[in-house]
């Protein structure tokens, strides 16, 4: 009888275990659809705030808090060379269309990789919310417009990323469809994507929601309708250089975008931060509000003390006192990190407003040793660092400067022997690599004691659009209107005017040298030094060889000045391939093979 | 832990239901005593008589003889014993009383071999299954289970990228079946006792628990295990009781462990002249790093501030210490058997710790481990038998440093030797920086802070294994039918206590003549320890039905079962994503064998299982498998004393998987409340299906000499793999999140073979020796894989070639050392590298596809994967009187890889040479005509840390992987101990090995010098029977 009841048991069991398929059905209820999103407003904010993310955070943080973009360009040469890092690879040249260090080193949190991936898929974000903001769930209609402008203006935003990086891409202005046929895909040309990018931004433009300076703290690393006018600028300033212009002369509708751009950003409260409001902390010399400006936060607020950063990401600063300013034996820093070049601080005019090279054949040579001086300029190579522009000690930290330190006053001492002094091993991490360390991103005084960040990464600021409109001025031949806007920048700083002396070519020249002063580590230069180059150019004369300076110290105190090669191989990165970053290889591989023609930029 | 709880009242509810139950026992059976000797006459022990029904069971003793109780239901009695041919002898002739002969059994088709869901007699097998004992599994002497499997079971590969004595060598051990059939999973499936145990964590078993270890291995083997049964199955059956006296067995080991390899630490004078001849290439002069007068002091060491420090042999010792000790308990009556294991394991730790006087706490790294395990087995009346296991291991790790050992062991190599320390010294007017842990620019762990000033963890692991079940005959029905369920639970713990310390480090500047150079790196402080836990947990559920029948009719023998299994596993993942969600799986399967005179067998199998990976509609996959096997040469017309065996195998079916890379439920879009989107569902996604086909022959001569051979191929075209082909970046959905598909084609082909010999020379006296050899290769043939275009001497990288195929530049050896070795050659190479400038002395690369640019276009397929395509063994030995002997010999070719990193590139770290370094290219050793060992050395990463010809290693080898030597006590002795048998052995594990390493100082399985390297074990091994 027991058996009978245990068969009763036991075959139920059996067959009820076969049965129930449902056991099986676990699907994850956090999964959702894209409707029951655009049915609550709050998910629909959510959805925007989707369009923000892969912002990079440049700055210090690429990968092992290397400022990866200067260091890059002509401007800076990193302590982190040996490493195997990001710029140690570059400047071996260690690089390919499969992985460009530029982004295929490790993302450190700060966004600053994997462009080409990334941007795309904000770009399809964007789309994506134009498309459906209109049927979705908002708390007011208000919101509605200001969401859309905010699309817009994003994509416009990556788009112009896109163009520095890459050149030339698609133009996408829908999400495609899982069964899109891709063969019959092209490159559009730079000045159509920079036509693009205007559209867009005047779509934003044109929201009356959408505000023109962000007054809350909440609200950071929005955009606004000024950073529409600075990326119009900016859009079409890449399209009319010589190296995306594909022959074409865009000087003058160049010139017109950033006139108009100007002139607006003026009249809705955008102008230059002239005077600065910590004197104990920055100083009271000329150059001290530009250091104020670079070194702090812009705050929000109605009526802010910074009226001139145009666009800010919301974070990712950091210590950058240990990592990138003063390494050599000082306390509990980490590294000297990025340092200026020879050729950087040559590139700041003397007091008196002259250039100190000939700024059309800076060197007479091809390693740089042997400078071609402006007779006209009150230079003196024994005494280099007098009567210089007052920017070239905000920015540079150079033998005989004094800092504030862990609450002392140090002095620099980077001649041979001295505290400070460079070294040429690339193995050593804690000493400057030229004889100079950075100072315009460090807040005067910052250390472990008095350990204040660097600044939120500033993406566009009104010095920067001025100095855009004075150069598409200047080459579309409006040289009075760009003297006066490069002038305005350079008053500020106590640098007298340029002559209206000057030829076009000689303002042009000028113009430029000023964006590498003013802008200087504001990861400008590196994409002006490529815009500038013909589609077959190089950077042999600008970043194959770079040079440190050597200071001897005399018995009587005196010093001796001798420029030398940092290194005595040529750097990496110089080549014509190097003007613009390589498509991904899988990436240009199937669009080749997809399309049957040729993808990938030139030399890689 | 409340689910440990209730488990645990669970399992007492049902002790006490199996008391009560058998207090009611009752049965009408007859008793029968017996004999089995051998052909010599010669009793033999151990040998197992079961009846046809298996309800009743015995095992002999040390004369031969035993005792059974068996019904009349019964029909016959089949006696097995390790070495002898199975004998199947009617229940009357053992009533009887008539001793039982059992005959050797040199082509090894006796007893039987267990394929998880079912035991099959060896004879009777239809595919390709390879098994061995757990006796044989204990002469090797390691910690890690599944270290003992390589080369004892043809057709397991097993892979240990890291030989830490514990902790993550139990992880770190891949294993592959005939290779690897798909690019998704390639895990085995593991059961062990019956039961599916989808875990590594079983590595804690000890062989002495073990019975046997199966690995199943076509389609007829695997295909009732549906959607798991893809790459193969292993089954770990573990001991059980039998009725007869109580059995004990006490043993230990002791073992003396020592690495295989020591690496090549070069001393101060060797590093600085190394440094200097790097920078020298690197064009920054003679003494760019030390001055000669730097060197002489460091050769000289008469100078303090001149170091020469051997920081491997300060930190790891020589020799570390292995001891273990158990007892077996066995035995039972008709109505209740056990078997119980208790073994205690204590693994001594290769660092060297340094006494601190201020130290409050003891950082010493040790591990102890306890196993337990009791297996019984229950006949409560003539119908209802039960089993209950409950296994258990705890093990207790303590970690200096808070640290895995590996970490620790890696960072030996980032300290040069010029390195002062590990202390600074002590300074009078400054004891901040006095006794202080002295490190280099860039290492932030020096190894004297790791192991002494920076805390410790301890970890306790905590693994239970409980399975219980009850077993229905259902004679009265029909005879030869029962049914049984039962569950199983298994959990693993770890709870990790955590005490970590900071402390000061100290920075030495250039200098080497004074002392008062040092300098605090980075903000680190001294600090108290600080504490903190984490815990892990997780579990696997098992639910089990089956139904069997077995019967013989006269020449007819059927063996069938059906059975069903739910599976819940909680894994170890944590975190926000979908992996943490449990995973379940339901399996039919269907099994039966059809016997013709014990020589024709035909075996059907049928798998029909589900995930929840599928959508509903293809949930489910069907894997079916036929197959059959016919022993000729018991047919009339083959009989001779010649050919003494013959059999041949085939099998064909379906096996399949539904391992996907790790991702889950891939049929569903996965949008997140915050407005992310993830992966884009496709509905259409099935599980994987490999078809596998095996021949097989056994070919035995002389009743000594056997032969068995088998080709497989295995097949599969609906691979899981991205849609990704002809899809751009630039429509901005990552290609990973795009909707996979069914898609890709690869296959896998090989062949095993393997010789042997067995013989009894007299009753004192055999030999037996066996060479097994398999090739497994696989080819992917598609993956949507894009071709990188027109520009690319090899425009595919994966299709066309083996899964996991090595790409590297070729280097040009024209000139003969392949390396540019005068300036007219680099300036007319013409060459331009993508990655550098190459420098005098640098590889000249191969320009494949002619366009003057070496850079990834030029790369080419070189070497083979890194799972080995062959292996290979030998085993053998002899018994002489009270001795016996046996080795294994294993070996693995066509493997290779890429040799990088520490010991390879010279630039890393502050300098790490190896030997391979030691005569690097110079121009004056070019010159002389010197052996030129190493491209030029170089301070910074160079063109040649590429992989490249040079780097490419093989990793095949052969490795002495064990020697026993064992003496049984005479029992004349053994006896005045009142014990049975006493037996002693000597066991050498990885006694020496031969291979082809560019480095002698890297292991070829391990492929890396900065990690621990295999042990060499020196083992005596003690056991006594009682």
């Amino acid at each position: 009888m027991k058996t009978q009841r245990l068969i009763a048991i036991i075959l139920p069991l059996m067959l009820s275990a076969s049965s129930c398929t449902d056991v099986l059905d676990m699907a994850p209820d956090g999964n959702m659809q894209l409707d029951e999103v655009l049915a609550d407003p709050e998910l629909v904010e959510g959805l925007l705030n989707r369009c923000y993310t892969n912002i990079p955070k440049k700055g210090y943080s690429y990968y092992w808090f290397e400022s990866a973009v200067v260091g890059a360009s002509d401007d800076g040469w990193t302590s982190d060379e040996g490493q195997g890092l990001l710029l140690g690879n570059l400047y071996q040249d260690n690089n390919s269309a499969s992985g460009h260090v530029m982004w295929n080193s490790p993302d450190e949190g700060g966004g600053n990789a994997q462009y080409w991936d990334r941007f795309w898929q904000q770009i399809r974000l964007c789309s994506q919310f134009i498309e459906v903001i209109d049927g979705a769930a908002v708390n007011n209609e208000a919101d509605r417009g200001r969401f859309k402008a905010e699309a817009h203006l994003l994509r416009a935003f990556f788009y112009m990323e896109l163009v520095k990086w890459f050149g030339k891409v698609p133009i996408l202005d829908a999400t495609v469809p899982f069964d899109a046929d891709f063969s019959t895909l092209t490159r559009s040309s730079v000045y159509d994507v920079a036509k693009f990018i205007i559209s867009d931004c005047d779509a934003a433009l044109a929201e009356a929601n959408l505000p023109w300076r962000i007054t809350e703290a909440n609200d950071a690393g929005r955009v606004t309708k000024a950073l529409a006018l600075a990326l119009k600028t900016k859009a079409m300033l890449f399209a009319a250089s010589p190296l995306h212009n594909e022959g074409q002369d865009h000087w003058e509708e160049a010139y017109q975008v950033a006139k108009d751009a100007v002139s607006k950003l003026k009249a809705n409260g955008y102008e230059l931060f002239t005077e600065t409001t910590q004197p104990g902390v920055f100083g009271t010399g000329p150059a001290a509000p530009l250091r104020q400006l670079v070194a702090q936060n812009a705050d929000y607020s109605a009526t802010p003390r910074d009226r001139e950063t145009i666009y800010q990401v919301r974070d990712g600063s950091v210590f950058v006192w240990h990592i990138g300013y003063i390494g050599s034996n000082m306390p509990n820093t980490y590294k000297a990190g990025l340092a200026p070049t020879q050729e950087l601080v040559d590139a700041f005019e003397t007091i008196d407003g002259e250039p100190i090279l000939n700024l059309s054949k800076p060197y007479l040579d091809e390693r740089h040793l042997q400078p071609n001086y402006n007779p006209a300029a009150v230079y003196d190579p024994n005494n280099p660092y007098a009567n210089r522009d007052p920017r070239l000690d905000q920015t540079v930290l150079r033998n005989g400067s004094t800092i504030v330190f862990d609450n002392q006053t140090v002095e620099i001492q980077t001649y041979v022997g001295g505290a400070h002094e460079p070294s040429f091993d690339i193995t050593n991490r804690s000493a400057s690599r030229t004889g100079y360390y950075h100072a315009k991103m460090v807040t005067p005084g910052a250390s472990q004691t008095n350990a204040i960040n660097n600044s939120n990464w500033k993406y566009y600021r009104l010095g920067e659009t001025l100095l855009d409109l004075a150069e598409a001025a200047a080459e579309a031949g409006h040289l009075d209107e760009a003297r006066t806007a490069a002038n305005e920048v350079r008053g500020r700083s106590g640098m007298p005017g340029f002559s209206a002396s000057l030829s076009q070519d000689e303002l042009i020249l000028r113009i430029r040298n000023e964006r590498r002063v003013e802008l200087a580590w504001e990861e400008q230069r590196y994409f002006d030094m490529r815009r500038w180059e013909s589609p077959d150019g190089d950077l042999s004369e600008t970043v194959k060889w770079l040079t440190a300076m050597v200071i001897t110290r005399n018995g009587d105190g005196s010093f001796t000045y001798t420029r030398r090669n940092i290194s005595n191989n040529p750097r990496g990165g110089w080549q014509n391939r190097d003007l613009l970053l390589p498509i991904p290889l899988n990436e240009a591989s199937t669009l080749e093979s997809v399309t049957g023609q040729k993808w990938q930029n030139p030399g890689w | 832990m409340t689910k440990m709880e209730k488990y645990i009242k669970f399992i007492a509810l049902c002790v006490s239901c199996l008391v009560m139950s058998v207090s009611l026992y009752a049965q009408e059976v007859s008793e029968a005593q017996s004999r089995v000797v051998n052909a010599y006459n010669q009793p033999v022990q151990g040998a197992t008589v079961v009846t046809n029904d298996g309800n009743h069971q015995s095992i002999t003793a040390q004369d031969g003889t035993f005792n059974m109780t068996f019904d009349e239901s019964s029909q016959y009695v089949v006696v097995s014993a390790a070495g002898y041919q199975n004998v199947r002898i009617p229940i009357s002739q053992i009533a009887d009383g008539r001793e039982i002969a059992l005959a050797f059994d040199p082509h090894n088709m006796g007893g039987s071999i267990n394929f998880g869901y079912q035991s099959y007699t060896k004879e009777s097998v239809t595919g390709a299954v390879s098994s061995v004992s757990g006796s044989v599994l204990d002469k090797s002497p390691t910690n890690v289970l599944s270290e003992t499997y390589a080369g004892r079971l043809p057709g397991l590969t097993t892979i240990s990228n890291i030989a830490e004595l514990t902790f993550f060598g139990y992880v770190n051990l891949s294993k592959a079946i005939r290779g690897h059939s798909s690019v998704n999973g390639n895990d085995p499936l593991i059961i062990i006792d019956g039961v599916i145990a989808p875990t590594q964590y079983l590595e804690f078993i000890s062989p002495k628990e073990i019975e046997s270890v199966s690995v199943l291995k076509d389609a007829s083997a695997t295909a009732a295990y549906g959607i798991q049964g893809a790459a193969g199955v292993i089954v770990i059956t573990t001991k059980r009781g039998f009725t007869g006296k109580l059995n004990v067995e006490g043993y230990a080991d002791y073992s003396f462990q020592q690495m295989t390899r020591r690496p090549l630490f070069v001393n101060s004078a060797q590093y600085a002249e190394l440094r200097n001849e790097a920078g020298e290439r690197d064009g920054l002069g003679t003494y760019s790093q030390f001055s000669q007068e730097e060197i002489d002091l460091f050769r000289s060491g008469s100078d303090i501030g001149y170091p020469n420090n051997n920081w491997f042999d300060d930190y790891v010792k020589d020799f570390v210490m292995r001891q273990r000790v158990g007892v077996n308990v066995s035995g039972g009556t008709d109505r209740f058997r056990y078997y119980s294991n208790l073994s205690f394991l204590n693994q001594e730790e290769p660092f060297i710790i340094t006494d601190e006087p201020n130290r409050k706490y003891d950082p010493t790294p040790r591990v102890n481990m306890g196993n337990f395990r009791t297996n019984m087995d229950v006949k409560f009346n003539k119908y209802l038998s039960g089993y209950m296991r409950l296994t258990g291991n705890i093990k207790r790790e303590k970690l200096a440093g808070a640290t895995m050992g590996w970490n620790v062991y890696s960072q030996i190599f980032n300290q040069p030797p010029t390195m002062f320390g590990p202390l600074s010294p002590i300074f009078e007017n400054d004891p901040e920086l006095s006794n202080q842990v002295v490190t280099v620019d860039g290492l932030d762990n020096p190894v004297y802070g790791t192991l002494n000033r920076s805390g410790y963890n301890n970890v306790v692991e905590t693994n239970v294994i409980a399975q219980t079940g009850l077993k229905l005959d259902m004679g009265f029905l029909l005879q030869g039918l029962s049914a049984s369920g039962g569950m199983a639970y298994q959990t693993y713990v770890r709870n990790e206590t955590t005490t970590t310390q900071s402390y000061q480090r100290l920075l030495r500047g250039n200098d080497f003549s004074t002392l008062d150079n040092f300098t605090t790196y980075k903000t680190f402080e001294n600090t108290p320890l600080a504490y903190g836990k984490s815990s892990v947990f997780f579990y696997y559920l098992n639910l089990l039905g089956r139904i069997d029948y077995n019967r013989r009719f006269g020449d007819h023998s059927i063996d069938a079962s059906v059975h069903t299994y739910y599976l819940k596993q909680e894994k170890e993942a944590t975190g926000t994503s979908n992996t943490v969600l449990p995973y379940k799986r339901q399996n039919f399967g269907f099994s039966a064998l059809y016997g013709y005179k014990d020589r024709y067998f035909l075996k059907a199998d049928l798998g029909y299982s589900g995930s929840e990976q599928f959508h509903p509609d293809n949930r489910y996959a069907l894997t079916p498998a036929i197959s059959g096997a016919w022993i000729a040469s018991k047919e009339d017309f083959l009989q001779s004393d010649v050919l003494t065996l013959l059999k041949l195998r085939a099998s064909y079916g379906v096996t399949a998987s539904d391992q996907l890379g790790g991702a889950r439920f891939l049929y569903l879009d996965n949008i997140r409340s915050n407005g992310s989107e993830l992966e884009r569902g496709n509905p259409a996604l099935e599980a994987e299906r490999i078809e596998k086909l095996n021949v097989g022959i056994n070919l035995g001569l002389l009743n000594m000499f056997t032969l068995e051979a088998d080709y497989f191929t295995h097949k599969v075209d609906n691979m899981l793999i991205n849609s990704s082909a002809s899809l751009p970046i630039y429509q901005g959905i990552p290609l990973n999140y795009y909707p996979k598909l069914n898609d890709g084609v690869m296959e896998n082909k090989g062949f095993e073979l393997s010789l042997g010999f067995d013989k009894h020379f007299t009753k004192d006296f055999s030999v037996f020796a066996q060479a097994n050899f398999m090739q497994a290769k696989n080819k992917v043939i598609n993956i949507n894989e894009a071709s990188a275009g027109d520009d690319f001497a090899y425009p595919y990288r994966t299709q066309g070639f083996s899964l996991g195929q090595l790409w590297g530049y070729r280097i040009d050896y024209s000139n003969g050392n392949g390396m540019f070795n005068t300036a007219d050659e680099l300036a007319n190479s013409g060459l331009t590298y993508a990655f550098g400038s190459p420098r005098l002395g640098d590889f000249i690369y191969q320009d494949l596809n002619g366009d003057d640019v070496i850079n990834e276009e030029d790369l080419a397929p070189m070497g083979y994967a890194g799972l080995p395509q062959q292996e290979y063994s030998l085993v053998g030995g002899f018994t002489w009187k009270n001795w016996d002997m046996s080795f294994l010999l294993h070996g693995v070719g066509k493997t290779s890889q890429f040799l990088e990193g520490t010991g390879a590139y010279e630039n890393l770290g502050r300098g790490i040479f190896n030997d391979i370094h030691l005569n690097a290219w110079t121009p004056e050793r070019y010159a002389s005509g010197e052996t030129i060992s190493y491209p030029a050395l170089s301070l910074s990463p160079s063109v040649n840390h590429r992989a490249n010809d040079y780097f490419l290693s093989s990793r095949s080898y052969l490795r002495l992987r064990n020697v026993e030597v064992a003496y049984t006590l005479p029992q004349h002795i053994s006896q005045k101990i009142r014990s049975e048998a006493v037996r002693v052995s000597l066991n050498v594990q990885n006694l020496f090995t031969i291979d082809n390493m560019k480095s002698k100082y890297v292991d070829p399985e391990i492929g890396s010098m900065s990690t621990f390297q295999p042990y060499r074990v020196f083992n005596i091994g003690l056991s006594a029977n009682f």
